[in-house]
């Protein structure tokens, strides 16, 4: 039968609710290579074996030779094996680093449970309850390490087992399953990963025989495996999800979800508080919710500094009195003790794990949110700034944001041919390598990136082949920088610039290309970088290491050299929207670095950018930069937003005139710093002067005729508002732009959430229009005045919130 | 205003339920719930019980709709709800528009709980007549729960719910300014149920001045003032105990907020005794609850008995000059001349030593008075005791005169005799 067709027979069987795998997909695919329980003693000689086999089977290189191998499950299933073994010869250092990692753990927690025993004994009174309290949790961990100890690491260990050695078995002849173990993201530690998955087939006879539960097995040692966690905890998590998903308990999305994002919902967190067996059990009952409340669910936890004694979160004191009773719980600790924006992002997207639906917390600057999978799209929650990293990686050193979005794609069912082609390359790269034939391995690196340039684990290794074989061919390094920029950057640009930073750019610098040719290699990735992604990103952490390469590539003119790359990038960057005002600001801070010459210079190539070399007045200069202020507004791009911003002078901010006095609501101008943006733009906006519009010097802003037009602005951070002043028009003439108008707030700025607060304002006659909202005293990033109706214009001269900063 | 849900809700519960279950089972109900399919038939059928519905998963969880129409159609569950009108309503993940429509045509005006809100679903909701949410059952009252023990939470919350509308109404017909104050804020105080719409102002009407200390106990708080000295505050806090005002939630605070202030500012040897008293009146106070299942903890991990062979830390430091005292194998046994050392380890600041005497049975027997600093540039000091006769019960008691922002020093104490 036909891969896909067993794929559809599969999917009608979870489809009609038996989730029981047909025999047939049970059986193993008709194998072309059987590796004896012996061979796995010695992965190296069997990977050698495997590729030998590759290549002599293999008809010739082209995407229509290699379809046509792709269409004999055997082959399949003989490059399949091949790469398990590639990936477990090479996992020999990092089993012994973890056989004695565990062997330190277990003689630091006797160490420990020594020292408890003895406090236990010589101390008295309430020290001496603490110390029995403490031996005892050292003794429950130590019993842990212990069987950790005695569990299998490698293959060649879990093949030692009978049992297990079948289901090892099992794995290695069925080319789905393996797929999943190969290509569904990192592949860490494979013996670790058989290891789990036998262990929890021994536990549950079922186990392998229902799709969803074997998969949340595989899910789970892969991420156990890659974490070092241990099997007795992996044992645990596997059986919660397995227990709630045959009692049809979790939320539906878990049956449907991709099998890699199933790996983020089995490997959450295993050693924090809420990724206990009880905490998810917890969360469960007391947060079980459809997938879109995931996102809000934290808040019902309060924003608690300080704790019930007055101990801050800072200090170790919030938490000591509840110690042994809350710390294998952080939902109950959250919500009944309280906690800060980590404990309350914990609490979110633990609580979507526990019930099925992927979600992960991600740092930003001095301070932690959470994304999630909502409806298939990644929804960050609680979220300050675009500049998050993730704390669930699904490539290892890449903790960027639009990393789950390429992933995604990657994954998605539609690419799957394309994936498994480029996978097919990947590995026959690999065992062309390995029997000494370097060229025909470039051609498979190539091939494989034309099949699927998204293919994130491709480029690590292709870079890694170039510096073991090719490390001073220029000529190939300016093709993986070329295929790599074409094929990843025109739509990740951000997972391009990642991956050209970490493997191409420094052998690049170091091949012997010269400085003109390393700068156009720069150029290439501003050509093809067209979108920003779906955030913005660290665009300046990027220009800043091609900056560095020029100026060291350059001999001694640091100056000249920044002043080329500038010129050469921003040129390449201008052609786009997304990139031409972020690049502008870097420029702008390049500037600043350098000599009063160096400055001008940089001054001189921007404004030639921005002009396309005719002569500008300073006042054409400014509506320029309002242009590209503009397309920050678009992107609610604030970083760009301020740079650009700083790039005007004060005076050419200001509007027409001054905004009169008038009174303020109670607490903080908290709209000060943020970023103005509206519905739409018309000829008589000036885009230069909207910063203005937060100062009491005021600025100007200008919708088109629009239906429900409204002017906005982004916060710097959340707060709780107490009232808005919004300065509409002194024309007595245009007054019934103005009516009605109503505030709304929003912790996103997405067009589909806003909400009203406080009271409308039906008929204004004036010119200075106060909200009142200390009643309600809503608590938002975004806020806008939506004037309802129209179409109509709509217009002002200031907009001052007022309130309080929420965290 | 919710009130305070906490881990004794839950333990009580476990005792509770089975008794109301068992309650349920032999006692006739006065009249049953009415069924309505959607809110316009709901509304007809209203009456003072208002409204209970069942809000399931409509389209993301299996076993949370089956549980949900299974509580429904349950007769028991029924005749618990008095003459409430149930309803049974999805709520959707992704449905249609078509299914969310006939899903808001069910609900109505009454709102579903909002998304910041602790709820969970399959969910009981309770509203009032007009459409006012009054409380939920989710979670653990629900899941793995029997019909009957579901049957006698729904019951107790009607009961719960019976008891703060007769208090509205004494409150309502009160004549007294004062009385009418005390049974709102009694109304408010009814467990597990919202308080009602407005109180803080329907208080602050009914009593200006705060006659009856309605709004005094509404408000109460016992954080220790800036100024205030550790006996005032102590003396605070032991009224906030007496004060019959203030609900057991609200004295396990005090006592909490006494608890972080004494450990921060005597610390955990010379607060010990201090530290005991209040934890042991917090846990007494609520057990069960979220302060009372800590108080054990603090008890075990937040006092320090000071004994020889220790030395100081900023932990054991007092943050005053309360004379602290040394027990242990204090190696003074003889008559003799005895150096008690003080040697500096590490910390920012140095250890400053008022006196160290030395006790036998309570009783002073020798003394040096001479204060001394131990630093950095004077890492150890000796303080000399003539001990005159046989010691024995020997104590030794400190004063060190560390302000509580200055304990960030390390050291050891050694006794030899010369």
């Amino acid at each position: 039968m036909k891969r896909a067709n067993i794929l559809r027979v599969c999917i009608l069987a979870a489809v009609l609710g038996g989730s029981e795998l047909p025999a047939v997909a049970q059986a193993a695919a008709p194998a072309a290579v059987q590796i004896e329980n012996d061979e796995w003693q010695n992965p190296a000689r069997l990977r050698k074996k495997l590729a030998e086999k590759l290549v002599e089977t293999m008809p010739g290189l082209s995407t229509r030779k290699m379809k046509e191998f792709l269409a004999n499950e055997a082959n399949l299933n003989l490059l399949l094996n091949r790469h398990l073994a590639w990936v477990e010869s090479n996992s020999g250092d990092a089993y012994n680093r973890y056989r004695e990692q565990v062997k330190r753990w277990v003689q630091e927690k006797e160490q420990q449970c020594a020292n408890h025993r003895k406090n236990a004994e010589n101390l008295k009174g309430s020290e001496a309850d603490q110390a029995r309290f403490l031996l005892g949790r050292a003794e429950a961990d130590l019993k842990e390490l212990k069987d950790e100890l005695r569990r299998p690491v490698s293959i060649a260990d879990v093949v030692k087992d009978a049992g297990s050695a079948k289901v090892v078995k099992r794995i290695c002849g069925d080319n789905e399953w393996l797929e999943h173990i190969a290509f569904s993201g990192e592949l860490s530690k494979p013996g670790r990963v058989m290891g789990i998955i036998a262990s929890a087939a021994a536990k549950d006879k079922k186990l392998l025989k229902q799709r969803i539960a074997r998969e949340t097995a595989t899910a789970t040692a892969l991420e156990y495996a890659r974490y070092d966690w241990s099997m007795m905890d992996a044992d645990a998590r596997t059986d919660y999800f397995v227990r709630n998903w045959r009692a049809d308990r979790l939320n539906t999305v878990f049956d449907s979800i991709p099998f890699w994002q199933r790996r983020i919902v089995c490997g959450w967190k295993n050693q924090h508080s809420s990724g206990t067996v009880k905490a998810f059990e917890w969360a469960l009952r007391h947060v079980h919710l459809p997938a879109n409340q995931y996102p809000d669910c934290c808040w019902r936890c309060g924003y608690i500094a300080d704790n019930m004694f007055g101990d801050s979160v800072q200090t170790g004191w919030y938490a000591a009195p509840f110690y042994g009773v809350y710390d294998d719980n952080h939902f109950a600790f959250t919500q009944y003790v309280g906690g800060v924006c980590g404990g309350l992002s914990h609490f979110g997207a633990a609580a979507a794990c526990a019930n099925g639906v992927p979600a992960l917390t991600a740092g930003e600057p001095g301070h932690c949110a959470y994304i999630v999978n909502v409806d298939g799209r990644w929804t960050p929650a609680y979220s300050l700034s675009w500049e998050r990293g993730l704390h669930w990686i699904p490539w290892d050193s890449n903790w960027t944001y639009s990393a789950l979005h390429l992933t995604t794609e990657l994954n998605d069912e539609k690419n799957a041919e394309d994936k498994r082609l480029s996978n097919a390359f990947r590995i026959m790269a690999h065992a062309y390598e390995e029997c000494g034939k370097a060229d025909k391995a470039l051609r498979c690196f190539a091939l494989a990136a034309k099949a699927q340039p998204l293919n994130y684990p491709l480029w690590r290794e292709y870079a890694a082949f170039l510096s073991r074989n090719k490390a001073k061919d220029a000529a190939a390094w300016e093709k993986i920088n070329e295929l790599l920029c074409k094929g990843v950057a025109s739509r990740y640009a951000e997972q391009a610039g990642e991956l050209l930073k970490q493997v191409v750019y420094g052998p690049m610098s170091q091949c012997g290309m010269p400085p003109d040719k390393l700068r156009a290699c720069f150029t290439t990735f501003w050509k093809h970088a067209a979108n920003m992604g779906p955030d913005r990103w660290y665009i300046e952490k990027l220009a800043n290491q091609q900056l560095d390469y020029c100026q060291k590539a350059s001999q001694g003119d640091a100056e000249g050299a920044a002043y080329a790359c500038f010129r050469d990038v921003l040129a390449a960057a201008a052609a786009h929207d997304a990139y031409s005002g972020p690049i502008m600001g870097w420029g702008n801070s390049v500037a600043g670095k350098l000599g009063a010459d160096g400055d001008k210079k940089l001054m001189k190539a921007m404004t030639e950018a921005l002009s396309s070399g005719s002569k500008m007045t300073d006042e054409q200069r400014h509506r320029l930069l309002g242009r590209i202020l503009l397309t920050a507004e678009r992107s609610r791009d604030a970083s760009t937003y301020h740079s650009i911003a700083k790039m005007i002078p004060d005076k050419a901010k200001r509007g027409d005139h001054d905004v009169p006095d008038f009174h303020p609501f109670p607490g903080k101008l908290v709209s000060e710093g943020g970023m103005v943006f509206a519905s739409s733009t018309s000829d008589w906006d000036a885009p230069h002067t909207h910063p203005g519009l937060l100062t009491k010097k005021g600025g100007r802003i200008h919708t088109g005729k629009d239906t429900n037009a409204w002017i906005a602005v982004k916060l710097p951070r959340h707060a709780y508002i107490s009232g808005v002043v919004f300065a509409g028009t002194n024309q007595w003439e245009l007054i019934h732009r103005f009516r009605p108008m109503q505030i709304q707030v929003s912790d996103t700025g997405n067009d589909d959430d806003w909400h009203d607060v406080g009271e409308p304002i039906p008929d204004t006659g004036l010119y200075i229009n106060r909200f009142d909202l200390q009643q309600q005293n809503p608590k938002a990033l975004y806020l806008r005045v939506l004037r309802r109706g129209g179409p109509e214009f709509f217009h002002a001269h200031g907009i001052f919130v007022y309130g309080k900063p929420a965290a | 205003m919710r009130s305070p849900v906490t881990c004794s809700d839950t333990m009580k519960k476990s005792l509770l339920i089975p008794l109301c279950a068992l309650c349920a089972l032999f006692t006739l109900p006065l009249s049953a719930a009415h069924l309505a399919e959607n809110h316009a038939a709901a509304q007809a059928k209203v009456g003072q019980s208002g409204y209970i519905v069942f809000i399931y998963p409509g389209d993301w969880d299996g076993s949370g709709k089956k549980l949900c129409r299974r509580l429904y159609d349950s007769k028991l569950v029924q005749q618990a709800a008095g003459d409430a009108v149930l309803l049974l309503a999805p709520i959707y993940q992704s449905g249609s528009e078509k299914q969310r429509a006939a899903a808001k045509a069910i609900m109505g005006p009454l709102g579903y709980p909002g998304s910041m809100g602790r709820i969970s679903y399959p969910a009981l909701v309770f509203y009032e007549k007009n459409g006012r949410q009054y409380t939920t059952v989710y979670g653990e009252e629900l899941m793995d729960r029997t019909e009957e023990q579901v049957a006698a939470t729904v019951r107790e919350r009607m009961e719960l719910k019976r008891k703060q509308d007769e208090l509205l109404a004494k409150a309502n017909s009160s004549s007294s300014g004062v009385e009418k104050a005390r049974f709102l804020l009694d109304s408010a105080r009814v467990a597990k149920l919202e308080w009602p719409g407005g109180l803080r102002n329907a208080i602050r009407n009914a009593d200006p001045n705060d006659e009856s200390g309605c709004m005094a106990a509404l408000n109460f708080s016992c954080w220790p003032g800036k100024d205030e000295s550790m006996a005032d505050y102590l003396k605070r806090v032991d009224a906030a105990l007496e004060n019959k005002m203030l609900t057991p939630w609200q004295k396990q605070n005090a006592c909490a907020a006494a608890l972080g202030h004494l450990r921060r500012s005597i610390g955990m040897m010379a607060g010990g005794d201090l530290i005991r008293k209040y934890a042991t009146a917090m846990q007494k106070l609520d057990p069960e609850s979220t302060l009372g299942l800590a108080a054990p903890i603090v008890i075990r991990d937040w006092i320090k008995e000071f004994r020889y062979g220790q030395g100081w830390s900023p932990e054991l430091l007092p943050g005053s000059t309360d004379p602290v005292r040394m027990r242990g194998d204090i190696p003074i046994k003889e008559a003799g001349n005895y150096a008690v050392s003080f040697y500096i380890v590490t910390g920012r600041d140095a250890l400053h030593v008022a006196s160290v005497r030395l006790l036998d049975g309570g009783k002073c027997v020798a003394a040096d008075t001479v204060e001394r600093m131990v630093n950095y540039s004077q890492r150890t000091q000796v303080f000399n005791l003539q001990v005159k006769r046989a010691v024995r019960k020997p104590v030794l008691e400190f004063v060190f005169k560390n302000d509580k922002d200055h304990r960030s020093t390390w050291g050891n104490i050694e006794v030899k005799k010369q």
